[in-house]
């Protein structure tokens, strides 16, 4: 009878067991999705229902069989992800080597739980010549803790092998064939395909074996028409690969394709949500001091204006030693009132919780409030009440950062400015290198050119800028690029290589430059000179802003004159009216989108659209496209001006302070259609970083 | 009086600036002359006292003598010459500024009650602060308790104290610690063994005796 408890107690252990143990499965699978071999979310060369850790932007490149894929990645949203890829494939058709850009999007649509497997759905090569084109819908889920398996349908591209009637055709007769695409220049999207045609079953099987090894089986549904058997001969729909973490974002793959090839994949990630260092590495901020603490010839208030000189240029020193410049100084009841440029930190906030410790030390003991006003290009733009008290006593308390901003008041300032004497006027010159690369010439992917670039600026009076300048060429290959623009449009960018070989030494840009505010909310910008690379002439802008706004609305006109190919002094003889009409809109959650309407540099009328997810350490991933009146056969190659834009802050990657940052706008082709002008200092992201949100969204840093 | 903190670690933030710059402009060694790092300059300590304290970081094999440069409301604020605070009240730690994983604030009100013994034995909560990758206050929470109270006969600076050892063990469904306080006959914190952050681990503090 003991005996027979003890079994019966064993049997009901091992239930639970096996009652747990899926459970347990699907909370903690160890199986790390990874990116298939077009550089999306897939198994080798099929996709995934699952998704990479939401922000994160990958890079990879696969070979095999004479084809070369290099794919960027951004996992979009926690369920959507967009791929650009450059493809280079030898043969193609049995001709010659076609050079391919294609887009990719990945949404998963449902998450996996107990009973259910993730689902997503996606679409490749949608727009232009389509020649990855297909659709798909595709389940995964996990079995046990270090296998998943994957099934799903494709059409188009990945309805080529193994396929059958399009099961869809219940609905509509219609889908049974897929419509041959009427691509003409190519960029257009091409929904009139979308699953239609012939569907075929894919489906793979992932088994992490170790916490770096991961083994894959799938069955492909992929015939590659265009590249069999030009490139390589299919043998079996069978691929089987193994990728190896080399570390933690970083994966090599090797496969066996399709019964006769050997394929390679390297890819690298990087999520922007993972910086150098969270905190920083900057030296600590100067202790608050409490008043009590304060030196006896701190308590008196300057009297003589002697005195008022000294205390302005202590605190200027103070302030410097910190990064952060001293623009104006005056002292109004127990309203110590000090104007700051901040030139050092990403996050405004963090200079201006130095500024206010500062202050706490420096400060009169009469003086309880410290009312901060942050300065851009001589313009006040937020003015911030920081109570002494509060930065006596929050330091040390658990919730100060919130505590603090709520008991800070933030306003856009009205009146003018007092600097100091010392501030105007102001020489600053900068010699530093430049990197230009050129992307997707078919000549040579790949080029760049290196020198160095000279920078000066003047300020004779707050709001005035004069800035200028200079690049000399070290080293590059950006003057070999031998195509000659064929645009039947003006040529206000497409001459670039023209530009390229004959600007060495090139002024990029001499300009003088003046920044008002002609209303609490308004902001004023006008710019004469060499204003960029191609264009010189006149441009101003008005924005309207209010400080804790999510919209803007701005105007921008320029009349401009195309400049002559050397880049120095000299007019080509092409002029024309430029200008926009601007709506900017922050949509919460880090994206952020703005529509520009006007008259575009060739003269055409149309509109940009781009919308870009920003994270709050300052990275910014985006996207964007232009639409106009040119006809997309006039326009040539592409259709319309599309591209995207990446900016990685330097303090990123240094754990370090710093506000400058690396920006690339990747473009598949350029023409001169949307073509906008590029003129420096537009004043949207001059104010918007000293404003509320950005304040409210940094405060994490005020005490830091 | 002093020695800097951990130049290891500069010192590797510097490669991957190199090895970044390497890739995005294809030069460069002086990311300071750049103005690229280096911005922000140390402060050179301005000590309100005599006391002095040593500081030890195992995980980084970083040292360092602190002066005490600011006391306000019970906590006092300690500086290396490189430009490092580390704020504690009562010996317990309640910040760290310019570790690149600070800890920004902590609520030691319930730390404090159980050296004192009036929590003994029993479990309370404690809270603190960090910075996430955006830069936003990220807080975590734990259940705390002592776990053992002895006395024991300690060494600093070649000098045998008799202290009581106090330990107290924290745990979160992320992490877990256990800090170690050595008080002398008068109740002070002489030395300590404090977790500060998943990436910097344990510090370990002693009073310089002078």
């Amino acid at each position: 009878m003991r005996a027979g408890r003890q079994i019966r107690s064993r049997k009901l252990t091992t239930a639970v067991l096996v009652a747990v143990i899926p459970v347990f499965a699907l909370a903690g699978s160890e199986i790390s999705t990874g990116y298939n071999s077009y550089g999306y979310p897939g198994l080798i060369d099929m996709p995934v229902a699952t998704s990479r850790p939401d922000g994160e932007l990958a890079f990879s490149s696969s070979h095999f069989a004479g084809q070369t894929r290099n794919t960027l990645t951004f996992q979009i949203t926690p369920r959507l992800s967009g791929s650009f890829r450059y493809s280079i494939i030898d043969n193609y058709q049995g001709g010659s080597t076609l050079y391919d850009r294609s887009f990719s999007l990945h949404y998963r649509f449902l998450d996996e739980t107990y009973t259910r497997p993730a689902v997503a759905i996606g679409f490749n090569d949608f727009l232009g010549t389509g020649i990855y084109a297909s659709e798909y819908v595709v389940a995964t889920k996990s079995v046990g803790k270090r296998l998943r398996v994957s099934l799903g349908m494709g059409w188009g591209r990945l309805g080529g092998s193994g396929g059958f009637k399009n099961p869809l055709s219940v609905l509509s007769d219609k889908l049974e064939t897929r419509p041959v695409r009427n691509t003409g220049q190519g960029g257009t999207v091409e929904s009139a395909q979308f699953f239609r045609g012939d569907a075929a079953l894919f489906g793979g099987v992932e088994w992490q074996a170790t916490d770096r090894l991961k083994l894959i089986a799938e069955y492909s549904s992929d015939a590659y028409p265009d590249e069999s058997p030009f490139n390589f001969e299919r043998d079996s729909q069978l691929n089987l690969g193994a990728s190896y973490k080399i570390r933690p974002g970083m994966d090599l793959s090797l496969r066996y394709l399709y019964g006769s090839e050997i394929g390679v994949q390297l890819t690298a990630a990087l999520n922007p949500k993972n910086p150098a260092s969270t905190s920083g590495r900057e030296p600590a901020p100067p202790p608050v001091l409490p008043r009590g603490a304060l030196s006896a010839e701190e308590l008196n208030w300057p009297t003589s204006e002697g005195q008022q000189t000294t205390r302005s240029t202590d605190l200027a020193q103070a302030l410097r030693q910190q990064g952060i410049r001293l623009h104006g100084l005056s002292f109004e009841g127990s309203t110590a009132r000090v104007e700051i440029e901040n030139t050092t930190y990403q996050l405004e906030a963090q200079a201006v919780g130095r500024t206010a410790r500062v202050l706490s030390r420096r400060m009169p003991t009469n003086v309880d409030t410290f009312e901060i006003i942050l300065v851009s290009s001589g313009v006040p733009v937020s003015e911030l009440l920081v109570r002494r008290s509060d930065m006596e006593t929050l330091g040390d308390d658990l919730e100060g950062s919130w505590k603090s901003f709520a008991r800070t008041s933030i306003t856009s300032p009205v009146g003018k400015l007092h600097p100091i004497p010392e501030r105007y006027p102001r020489f600053d010159w900068n010699l530093k290198p430049y990197l230009t690369p050129s992307l997707f010439d078919p000549d040579s992917p790949i080029r760049a050119d290196l020198g160095v670039q000279l920078d000066a600026t003047y300020e004779p009076a707050p709001g005035w800028e004069l800035t200028g300048s200079v690049r000399k060429k070290i080293i590059g290959n950006l003057d070999d690029a031998s195509r000659r623009s064929d645009s039947l449009l003006t040529r206000v960018r497409s001459d670039f290589n023209l530009y390229e070989q004959q600007g060495d030494p090139a002024i990029t840009n001499l300009t003088a430059a003046y920044y008002f505010k002609p209303g609490q909310d308004l902001y004023g910008r006008v710019t004469v000179g060499y204003l960029e690379p191609m264009f010189g002439g006149i441009s101003s802008e008005v924005l309207w802003k209010p400080n804790n706004s999510p919209f803007a609305f701005g105007v921008e006109a320029n009349y401009v004159k195309q400049r002559a190919y050397d880049q120095l002094f000299d007019f080509r003889s092409y002029e024309v009216a430029t200008g926009h009409v601007s709506a900017y809109w922050d949509m919460g959650n880090g994206f952020h989108t703005q529509i520009d309407a006007g008259r575009y540099l060739a003269g055409d009328w149309g509109a940009t659209v781009s919308l870009d997810r920003e994270f709050k350490n300052g990275w910014k991933i985006g996207a964007f496209a232009t639409l106009t009146d040119v006809p997309f056969s006039t326009f040539g190659e592409g259709s319309f001006d599309k591209g995207i834009r990446i900016t990685m802050p330097i303090s990123w990657l240094t754990g370090e302070p710093n506000k400058s940052a690396y920006t690339t706008t990747i473009r598949p082709v350029t023409r001169d259609g949307g073509a906008r002008l590029d003129v420096g200092g537009r004043l949207y992201e001059k104010v918007r970083p000293l404003q509320k949100p950005a304040l409210q969204d940094g405060w994490g840093k005020f005490w830091r | 009086m002093t020695l800097t903190l951990p130049q290891a670690r500069r010192l590797s933030a510097t490669v991957v600036v190199l090895a970044s710059l390497a890739l995005a402009s294809g030069c460069d060694k002086l990311t300071n002359r750049l103005g690229l790092t280096g911005q922000v300059a140390a402060v050179a300590p301005q000590p309100i006292g005599p006391e002095r304290m040593r500081v030890l970081l195992p995980t980084r094999g970083a040292q360092a003598t602190l002066a005490p440069v600011a006391r306000s409301g019970g906590t006092t604020v300690w500086q290396t010459l490189d430009g490092i605070t580390l704020s504690f009240r009562q010996g317990v730690l309640v910040g760290t500024r310019g570790l690149g994983d600070d800890l920004m604030t902590s609520g030691i009100t319930n730390t404090l009650a159980m050296v004192d013994g009036k929590l003994d034995g029993m479990y309370y909560p404690h809270v603190r602060s960090y910075l996430d990758g955006e830069y936003q206050t990220e807080f975590r929470s734990f259940q705390c308790r002592q776990q053992a109270r002895s006395r024991e006969q300690t060494s600093i600076g070649g000098q045998v104290y008799v202290t009581r050892k106090i330990e107290e063990r924290c745990v979160s469904p992320r992490d877990e610690f256990t800090n170690t306080y050595w008080l002398n006959t008068s109740g002070e914190v002489i030395k300590s063994r404090q977790w500060v952050s998943p990436a910097i681990e344990y510090m370990e503090t002693e009073r310089v005796q002078r």
